[in-house]
């Protein structure tokens, strides 16, 4: 595998871990009840 | 949280002396206020110091973005980084979008620390003493935190 591709993986998997957190916060944001 | 929120709102202390009906928390009052502006805007309830946290958790990114960047003038490495941040979100107990003051204090006490790192003018200081202030103003442990950057500043 060459370093670009694998570079390229790794920036899309971290890439998705920022829009999954955002996901996540966003369906939290109006949980009507105490996540704290 | 939302109490005191609403106090700021309905314009009662915040701090008044403990009844069955409230207790404060042991927080400084930064968070309360930034969640009562912003509950001013959008209405009262949970979404309001939320938001606050979320916003702040992705500046706290944007920070690590940008300091890496300058750093290491590597785009790929600051945007991982910054992404990777995002991912010890189950990790750190998923308290980044909580409504509670860790994220905002960290966002201003990570701008504060940023910003002198690359700092070139004298008011670059000002401002991140002022962030400094701001964080501390939004959780007093950033006071312990505030001491390596002191330290740093009298050293250079």
């Amino acid at each position: 595998m060459t370093s670009r591709r694998l570079r390229a993986i790794v920036f899309a998997i971290a890439l998705c871990w920022l829009d999954a957190y955002v996901a996540v916060a966003l369906c939290r944001l109006s949980f009507p009840f105490e996540l704290e | 949280m939302l109490d005191h929120v609403h106090r700021v709102l309905a314009g009662q202390p915040i701090y008044p002396k403990p009844s069955s009906d409230f207790v404060a928390t042991m927080y400084t009052p930064g968070y309360y206020y930034v969640s009562a502006a912003v509950a001013w805007m959008i209405g009262e309830g949970f979404v309001a110091p939320r938001l606050v946290s979320l916003v702040s958790s992705l500046a706290i990114c944007a920070l690590v973005f940008h300091a890496v960047r300058r750093e290491t003038s590597d785009l790929y490495a600051a945007s991982v980084s910054a992404f990777l941040l995002a991912a010890t979100f189950r990790a750190a107990g998923s308290r980044f979008d909580l409504a509670r003051p860790d994220s905002l204090c960290l966002a201003l006490w990570l701008a504060a620390a940023v910003r002198p790192r690359f700092a070139t003018r004298p008011r670059h200081d000002l401002v991140a003493g002022a962030l400094l202030s701001a964080s501390i103003l939004t959780k007093q442990t950033a006071l312990l935190l505030a001491l390596p950057l002191a330290a740093h500043a009298i050293a250079t």
